[in-house]
């Protein structure tokens, strides 16, 4: 407690508070826009903040990072296009609730979500770090191979289509990872000779096809009578969540908030796989399941919770051990490395007022972040007041900068466009797109992990159950897939 | 609609020959932004030192710098070899595309097609293993791996350059084991399911502060300032060594004036104080070298990447 | 509603792509000398989505029930050609003509041919997406952006 008291000492000052501010302000900016990532800016930022002082640089840094989880859910809430891979599950019932009229709701509940699960997120870096840290360690390939798989399995166990054809669509998302590089020795695989392909399908480009362009068509079938979105109510404060909405949600923020971190503290994936383990897990709680993928709250506080606590466990390696979790903590990393400081326990006792200074400073940037996004809210509702002959227009174009930024050149694009079809096509016939990014993003890890534990393991396939981490996690994966697949009752064929 | 379009068409021909672009002469060089493309993601150790080095390149250019990053090697050299060759668009050669991936695949580029600029940094490489572990030096571990299957991990194949020639040398054979990331590296090493790693400063110096990670050796050309006590494989006898200049170039069809213009400014930009610091403190070795200088530091190691790598049986298809 | 053809298209579809899938796999080595071989998983993968998607094309019923999105209604098919005009044209757009011309034309297909706004409305709006695009997100930004002659030299006047 004296530590976080030092912490804040450090923080309260205006120079510390403006630095802090600008961080989650540009955060919360680039989340909402398209072409802006994370990563560039803050690759950008990096060489102007040689010359601040490392606490400074680092509060603005880190505020950039947990900021844009918050400003992500934004369009895909309002235009269903994910802006990251782990805003993929909002765009589900989050964009359903904006089109019944609860976009505000959508937004409060994840702006308020995403505050519990970053304040809670960054206690339990306060408290329970070493321990967790050691979690990191304890994952070696094989342990990672069979949690990936056992999240896979239960995903797509808990999705709302048969299993079969959520397995159909997860192995449509693998098949799709493998194209491009081959993760050991770069040789390019089923690129069709394509130097365009060669080095993979960019994220972005697979992810705002299947939801973004794909939407653009569904909405420009329905007839603009139907568009009509239902006004968020004109009072102050009228669009944030219903008490019924915030009772259905209190459960899921506390779930996703401890998902996520956990999650979060293992590197790859993490902040993709917690919202989708979220997202699976409220569906399976939940007790009108029905409703998920029509707009259920619990879809959305649950996934963006989830997303926000990941951020805040990936800062639990890299301080306490000066291990990045992934690439935008990596470049934090860097951000040490250039002020000659060295994250780890040799910072932690050193120099305890920068260490509890960064923590002190994201409680601040957390409440911060809650003030600065309830009254954006009531302006980004307005947005879908516009008509569609102009806001499809710009929903496209949004699309092409996010995408053409992202790959750099043309080809990302006219990937982009062939996503939209094949999306469009696959909802008409009710496939469950999310499994398809999921698998995606995971494919590769698996077979990464796959391979590394059989090089260490000299082809021996018993690695993947020789630690009882590994073993509990393969039984978990048995009994997924064998509840999965037994047959519950002869398959219904509806008329 | 094709009519307006075609009018489109015209409109923006028309405002670029108005532009006196094509008077654009080597001496009013340059007079607008500098593209660099950069073959990796944003915010690792190259990239920031980069633009660590473009910074003052710009200040002594008068132009803005500006990063581009692609982060698919092959896809980003061969879009510095068909860049207009204008000087307003040069890039960073890494060692993977230029002498790893056409041994590989079919690539739309070839040494020829590049000229360099000059080189600014090298990068420097560590050999580590978990502390307390089974080998607690470089002849221990040449020993275990006489007897057992030895594993050894790193992100790309250029880090296990040195592990491949050291095997070849002492007569074992390290199992390379490949991971999405600099710090994955590091921690499966420290978690005790790979044994030893190859990486580069930033993420190994933090593990090796706090004792997880033993530093058995310098994989590369110099001791790390950081370390200065830690021997390099060749000073312990060793004939082993990661080697990999970061340098710029351009295509080769540049101007000669304009390309003096740019490695002059990148040789004084490279030579900047706050520059080097910044190299040496991201774990880099900070080291101008002349176009000539990288040219040949690099290609002169493709007979060994050659060896190595058929000795270790990767082949091209 | 649904005759079993559009029914079995998707899994036919798939078992087809997973087949030229696994031919490009095939020159790929299954093992290599690290042990497993850049071609194993993708053949694993392949294989196993071309024999689920067999299964479903040839047993439809083992799907279960395929409610679709948005199934029922005559669609806006003006607003629906528009926008796959849009889409199409997108390719090319950003390959070869710049934002600038990209936004004017998405906005004409669009907002004119789609949805019946008057031309030059459509085409000033166009412009101003334009002019957004170029000068905030490519030129404040330093958003990468398709950029035509023309957009960078609207950028230089700017700059």
């Amino acid at each position: 407690m004296e530590n976080l008291l030092l912490g804040f000492g450090q923080v309260l000052t205006p120079a510390k508070l403006l630095w802090c501010f600008l961080g989650v302000f540009l955060g919360t900016v680039i989340g909402i826009l398209p072409g802006l990532g994370p990563l560039a800016t803050m690759a950008i930022l990096l060489p102007m903040t040689f010359k601040m002082e490392v606490s400074s640089a680092i509060i603005m840094l880190c505020g950039i990072y947990y900021g844009v989880a918050y400003g992500g859910t934004a369009t895909s809430v309002l235009m269903r296009i994910p802006g990251e891979a782990s805003s993929v599950v909002t765009c589900l019932d989050g964009y359903m609730m904006a089109r019944r009229g609860r976009a505000g709701a959508a937004l409060g509940i994840a702006a308020i979500g995403s505050f519990f699960a970053g304040t809670v997120g960054t206690l339990a870096i306060s408290y329970l770090s070493p321990p967790l840290a050691r979690l990191v360690f304890a994952f070696g390939p094989a342990e990672y191979t069979m949690l990936m798989l056992a999240g896979l399995c239960a995903v797509t166990y808990f999705s709302g289509t048969s299993i079969l054809r959520a397995l159909l669509m997860a192995g449509l998302g693998l098949a799709l990872g493998c194209i491009g590089p081959d993760p050991m020795t770069a040789e390019p695989r089923l690129s069709f000779g394509l130097v365009d392909l060669s080095g993979g399908i960019d994220i972005v480009s697979l992810a705002i096809g299947l939801f973004g362009v794909s939407e653009l068509l569904f909405m420009a079938r329905r007839r603009a009578e139907e568009l009509q979105i239902i006004a968020p109510p004109a009072r102050l404060l009228g669009f944030l969540p219903s008490r019924q909405e915030a009772r259905r949600s209190a459960g899921p923020v506390a779930r996703g908030t401890v998902l996520g971190f956990l999650i979060g503290v293992l590197p790859g994936g993490g902040a993709v796989f917690a919202s989708f383990l979220s997202y699976a897990l409220e569906r399976k709680l939940s007790k009108r399941p029905e409703e998920f993928g029509t707009g259920a709250v619990e879809g959305v506080a649950g996934p963006e919770s989830a997303n926000n606590a990941g951020t805040a466990g990936a800062f639990v390696p890299l301080l306490c051990m000066g291990l990045p979790a992934n690439a935008i903590t990596a470049v934090l990393l860097n951000a040490f490395m250039v002020h000659g400081v060295s994250p780890g326990p040799a910072m932690i006792e050193r120099q305890p007022e920068l260490f509890w200074g960064i923590i002190a400073s994201m409680y601040l940037g957390n409440l911060m972040l809650l003030v600065l996004n309830l009254p954006l809210i009531g302006l980004l509702v307005r947005v879908l007041e516009i008509p569609r002959a102009w806001l499809s227009p710009v929903i496209l174009l949004l699309c092409l900068v996010g995408v053409y930024s992202s790959t750099g050149d043309a080809s990302g694009v006219a990937l982009c466009v062939a996503f939209g079809f094949l999306g469009y096509f696959l909802r008409r016939r009710g496939y469950d797109l999310g499994i398809v990014i999921l698998a995606f993003v995971l494919g590769p890890i698996i077979e990464r992990s796959v391979r590394q534990a059989l090089t260490i393991a000299d082809g021996d396939p018993a690695i993947f159950v020789q630690s009882p981490l590994a073993l509990g996690l393969a039984v978990l994966v048995a009994v997924i897939l064998a509840a999965g697949l037994w047959p519950r009752r002869p398959a219904v064929v509806p008329a | 609609m094709s009519r307006r379009r075609l009018l489109l068409g015209a409109a923006a021909a028309g405002g670029a020959l108005a532009l006196p672009r094509l008077a654009a002469a080597a001496d009013a060089f340059p007079n607008r932004e500098i593209t660099v493309i950069m073959p990796t993601a944003p915010g690792g150790g190259a990239d920031v030192s980069l633009r660590g080095v473009l910074a003052p390149m710009g200040r002594i250019l008068g132009v803005p710098m500006v990063v581009r990053n692609i982060a698919n090697p092959t896809l980003a050299t061969a879009q510095i070899a068909s860049a207009r060759p204008d000087g307003y668009t040069i890039g960073l050669l890494g060692m993977t595309a230029l002498l790893l991936m056409p041994r590989l695949m079919s690539v739309p580029y070839k040494t020829e097609d590049f000229a360099f600029l000059g080189g600014f940094a090298e990068v420097l490489y560590g050999l580590g293993m978990k502390a307390g572990g089974p080998a607690s030096s470089v002849e221990e571990l040449i020993a275990l791996a006489k007897t057992r299957r030895v594993t050894c991990s790193s992100n790309v194949i250029v880090n296990q350059l040195a592990m491949i020639q050291l095997g070849n040398r002492a007569g074992v054979k390290f199992h390379w084991v490949p991971t999405n990331a600099q710090a994955e590296a590091v921690a499966q090493v420290a978690g005790g399911h790979v044994d030893a790693v190859v990486q580069s400063p930033p993420e190994m110096t933090p593990l090796i502060r706090s004792g997880q990670i033993r530093f058995l050796a310098s994989a590369c050309n110099n001791r790390w300032p950081s370390f200065p006590e830690v021997k390099t494989l060749r000073e312990m006898g060793y004939e082993a060594a990661n080697f990999v200049p970061l340098g710029l170039a351009c295509p080769t069809a540049t101007s000669e004036a304009i390309r003096e213009k740019l490695s002059a400014a990148l040789a004084q930009a490279a030579t900047d104080p706050e520059t080097q610091t910044t190299i040496t403190n991201l774990g880099g070795w900070p080291r101008p070298m002349t176009p000539e200088q990288i040219r040949t530091d690099m290609l002169g190691q493709e007979p060994m990447i050659t060896a190595a790598l058929e000795e270790a049986g990767m082949r091209r298809r | 509603m649904h005759p079993m053809i559009p029914r079995r298209l998707v899994p036919a579809l798939v078992f087809l792509l997973a087949l030229i899938g696994l031919g490009q796999a095939r020159q790929l080595e299954l093992h290599s000398f690290m042990g497993p071989g850049p071609g194993l998983f993708p053949s694993i993968v392949l294989g196993a989505v071309a024999v689920l998607a067999l299964l479903l094309c040839l047993l439809p019923a083992l799907g279960g029930s395929e409610a679709g999105e948005e199934d029922e209604g005559p669609p806006d098919r003006r607003a629906f050609g528009a926008t796959i005009a849009a889409l199409l044209f997108l390719v090319p757009a950003a390959a070869w003509l710049g934002f600038t011309a990209a936004a004017i034309g998405i906005a004409l297909l669009m907002a004119w041919l789609g949805e019946g706004r008057r031309p030059w409305s459509a085409f000033a709006f166009g412009l101003g997406c334009a002019a957004v695009g170029v000068l905030f997100f490519g030129l404040a930004l330093n958003v990468d952006i398709p950029r035509s002659s023309f957009d960078e030299s609207v950028q230089r006047i700017f700059r």
